[in-house]
């Protein structure tokens, strides 16, 4: 291990801990009022365009005749990908007990509830009827009709609502002691929020059993949730006839794209926060340095899938898939294609494989590249497939508006929104957890220089 | 219960394109426009394809009447969370117009490309506007359409040998297409009977059906132009 | 003599020790409550709990239950209304099964959450006025016993600990 992992942790008091884990809660910055400024100003243009939409009809977003669904399902995927990150890195951490996963599950977790919110939003704003969304929740309604639960939407329906409770839940339980902290900590109208949202949390020895119990359940149902949504998403294109649509390696092509995309903005959101909230002493470079490695990991696999996908299409050579296969390699998407396999590939493997340049700055360009990489992944995956639909008299090139780019610009702002919000009323660093990661740490240091090891 | 089903007959289509113009007027088709048609964002729920075979100058153009193949294995009807499109015990591919949300799934999953979408609200130019068949509702923005068969027609035709107290006969139901086509290539009619015109033509050495491998049992039949 | 009496530890290992103590000297381990900003478990509890937790045992059964639940939803919703879509049956079982999955997860959550907010006793707002101490958030464990702590009170003022108002 090169010096940089080496942890300066030695010197970090409680009192200096709570300080610094809570000093983004308990004070704030310009910086704060900047940031909610722009990204609110961005949100607000988005919802105007998202108005025009309403008013004028799903026409002004440049859908056309055949591509019926284009950038919105695009940012659908993708958002749905990145909550990958959060649950499910944290709970897979989480339960193989990955000591270093301590200062990233509560940001992890915080991106999964917030990706998914917006991921979610996306199939009402694509709507072509958006007010009347609600028909597509069962309950007992005048209309006596109940949904179509032959729909893979309506599996959508059920596993983004499934898995929006359960992390919202998940982020929640490990929130708790850090609210009661807060809240002992905090004077005035904040004092009387955090006791409410704390439960009256006192940290009994039969509270802590139950809610580390309940934590590690939590996280074992998680994971397979977690991995049924993104697989649930990809069907809503592979249960259909379309040409390099219908494929059984979706499920996992898209759980593995959604975990590698997640972990590339969990890293992202890490070097953002370290730097703006002084958080330089929680999470390190060593953080850095596993899921970089994890990344690495992700991105020889989802080059494999990619491969195999795009193998059996051409070697199969049917004149269907082919239409799409060239459009996509050769023709008219072919700039995006490169340009996705350069972000997601080419450009990020030396980085994260290499330990001379595995290091904060450009681990973050690759993560960069790789939520560009598979934002382009997503797109590729829908309007090319729907360009070049069976029929070749029905084939036409697709252009995107105003309207749809302020959206979609317009939720990456939100999400940024929602991020700083959180960060502003919740310590972004599980407090206790980290405390109790470190009382693990000098447990095992005692122990490791009580016994003499061969190596030494 | 019958079954309906169209045969039609490609040796006999000339693309006059009468089809067309029958449908628009039958079924208040909106009118897209020059810049949005331009677009593929026009309504048509019959449309013609033109395609060369041959090499010059032996070279032929051939026509394809294209709507709604009301299949039976639907892949459309299934992926529709709301049920508005749904599956007629008559064998009509059905669309209800109310319960649409505009998901536009349905037609994601039509290999045929033949379900339209209201990406505005919908315009007739002066004085079409005043011209619409108070028979077929019109469909307002954020709404998929597409061929019904003319179920207006079809459900006509039932009243009309309901209060003459009679069977209907075969031939009796006519979809606008049907019957403005100059050429006579296309038939309606009931596939369940054997004696039926669509039946006996479909039994033709000429048939098949449009993209017949997916295994969608349209209920359109085509038959291929006569070899010279 | 008051009714409550709160001593606060810095170390844990102090506090282990006068637990051992209080219930030794014939204290009612129900009596005793210990608090603390962070989870002190590793080295085990500090009062031997008496009843096992069944948060995992009421996940279970939300998940049966949830998957149940759907299942009946969709059965029944789908004949009361039954409606013929490309050509497949009304309840196939492969789709089905999605829906049950996913019922299931949500019912083994919210069970799960259900049993262990019962189990902490959450939600409790008023124990935190009578029975905390806000010096707590800075480190170490508090020990508060219930009334006829006489000789309770003597042994945590030996002990080492720091009486706190509660």
């Amino acid at each position: 291990m090169n010096k940089l992992m080496e942890q300066p942790t030695n010197n970090l008091t409680n009192e200096r801990i709570n300080r610094d884990l809570l000093a983004p809660v308990l004070t704030t910055s310009w910086r704060f009022y900047v940031v909610v400024a722009i990204s609110g100003a961005i949100v607000a243009w988005a919802l105007f365009a998202w108005g025009w939409q309403l008013y004028h009809g799903i026409g002004v977003s440049g859908k056309r005749r055949p591509e019926f669904w284009s950038l919105y399902i695009t940012n659908f995927v993708f958002w749905i990908g990145i909550s990958h990150a959060g649950t499910l890195i944290s709970a897979i951490l989480r339960v193989t007990g990955a000591e270093w996963r301590r200062p990233v599950t509560r940001c992890s977790e915080a991106i999964t509830v917030f990706a998914l919110m917006i991921g979610a939003m996306f199939p009402i704003i694509h709507l072509g009827r958006a007010w009347l969304f609600y028909w597509l929740i069962p309950y007992p309604n005048e209309r006596l009709l109940w949904p179509n639960y032959r729909s893979p939407l309506m599996w959508d329906f059920f596993a983004i609502n499934t898995y929006l409770t359960g992390s919202l839940i998940y982020l929640y339980l490990p929130l708790i002691p850090d609210l009661a902290l807060v809240r002992d900590k905090a004077r005035g109208w904040r004092r009387g929020l955090y006791s409410v949202l704390s439960l009256g949390w006192r940290g009994t020895q039969t509270q802590w059993q139950r809610l580390e119990k309940a934590v590690s359940i939590m996280a074992v149902i998680i994971i397979p949730v977690a991995v049924s949504v993104h697989t649930i998403v990809s069907w809503d294109f592979a249960m259909t006839l379309n040409p390099m649509w219908n494929s059984t390696i979706f499920g996992p092509y898209f759980v593995v794209g959604a975990i590698f995309s997640g972990i590339a903005a969990l890293i992202l959101a890490m070097s953002v926060l370290r730097r703006v909230l002084d958080l330089e002493d929680y999470i390190q470079p060593k953080h850095f340095n596993y899921l970089a490695l994890l990344l690495l990991t992700m991105s020889l696999l989802w080059f494999y899938f990619t491969f195999a996908e795009y193998l059996t299409v051409w070697y199969a050579n049917e004149p269907a898939e082919m239409a799409v296969f060239w459009s996509k390699v050769w023709g008219p998407y072919s700039p995006f294609f490169y340009t996705m396999v350069c972000c997601c590939f080419v450009i990020p493997v030396p980085i994260l494989a290499f330990k001379k340049l595995r290091r904060i700055p450009l681990i973050t360009l690759a993560s960069a590249l790789i939520c560009v990489g598979m934002w382009l992944e997503r797109f590729l995956i829908i309007v090319p497939t729907l360009a070049a639909p069976r029929l070749p008299f029905n084939w036409r090139g697709y252009s995107t508006t105003w309207v749809e780019l302020s959206i979609t610009a317009g939720t990456f702002a939100y999400f940024v929104l929602l991020y700083a919000l959180f960060t502003k009323f919740f310590p972004i660093v599980a407090v206790w957890e980290f405390k109790e990661g470190l009382r693990h740490e000098a447990k095992a240091r005692a122990r490791s220089e009580a016994v003499p090891v061969a190596a030494d | 219960m019958p079954h309906w089903g169209m045969v039609i007959d490609l040796d006999k289509c000339t693309g006059c394109e009468a089809c067309v113009v029958a449908c628009r007027t039958e079924n208040n088709i909106p009118i897209a426009g020059e810049e949005q048609t331009a677009k593929g964002r026009q309504i048509n729920w019959i449309h013609i394809e033109r395609y060369w075979e041959g090499q010059y100058p032996n070279i032929k153009a051939r026509f394809l009447p294209v709507l709604c193949q009301h299949c039976d294995a639907a892949p459309c009807e299934g992926v529709c969370p709301v049920y508005a499109t749904h599956h007629t015990p008559e064998g009509l591919s059905a669309m209800i117009y109310n319960r649409c949300v505009g998901t536009r799934f349905c037609a994601n999953n039509c290999p045929y490309t033949v379900r339209f979408f209201n990406f505005f609200q919908p315009a007739w130019d002066a004085p079409l506007d005043r011209a619409l068949n108070p028979e077929v509702s019109v469909r307002p923005n954020g709404v998929m359409e597409k061929c019904t068969f003319c179920v207006q027609r079809i459900e006509q035709a039932k009243l009309n040998a309901k209060m003459e107290n009679r069977e209907l006969k075969d031939g009796e139901v006519k979809p606008a297409c049907v019957q403005a086509c100059p050429t006579r290539a296309m038939y309606f009619g009931d596939l369940d009977n054997p004696e039926s015109e669509v039946s006996r033509k479909a039994e033709s050495g000429r048939a098949f059906h449009l993209l017949g491998e997916l295994g969608t049992k349209p209920s359109v039949i085509y038959l291929k132009e006569a070899d010279e | 003599m008051r009714e409550r009496i709160c001593v606060i530890f810095d170390e844990p290992e102090e506090a282990r020790r006068a637990v051992q103590r209080l219930l030794e000297a014939g204290v009612n381990p129900a009596d005793v409550t210990v608090m603390s900003s962070e989870p002190h478990l590793e080295a085990g509890e500090f009062i031997p709990e008496t009843r096992r937790t069944l948060i995992g045992y009421f996940s279970l059964a939300g998940g049966v239950l949830g998957a149940i639940a759907g299942l009946s939803l969709v059965y029944f919703t789908s004949h009361a209304y039954p409606i013929v879509t490309g050509g497949m049956p009304l309840v196939p079982p492969l789709t089905t099964g999605i829906v049950m999955y996913e019922m299931a997860a949500l019912g083994a959550i919210f069970f799960a959450l259900a049993r262990m907010l019962w189990e902490a006793r959450l939600p409790r707002w008023r124990a935190v006025r009578e029975d905390y101490t806000a010096e707590l958030a800075d480190g170490g464990v508090l020990i508060s016993i219930k009334s006829g702590g006489e000789v309770g009170q003597e042994i945590l003022r030996e002990a080492g600990g720091r009486e706190v108002p509660s």
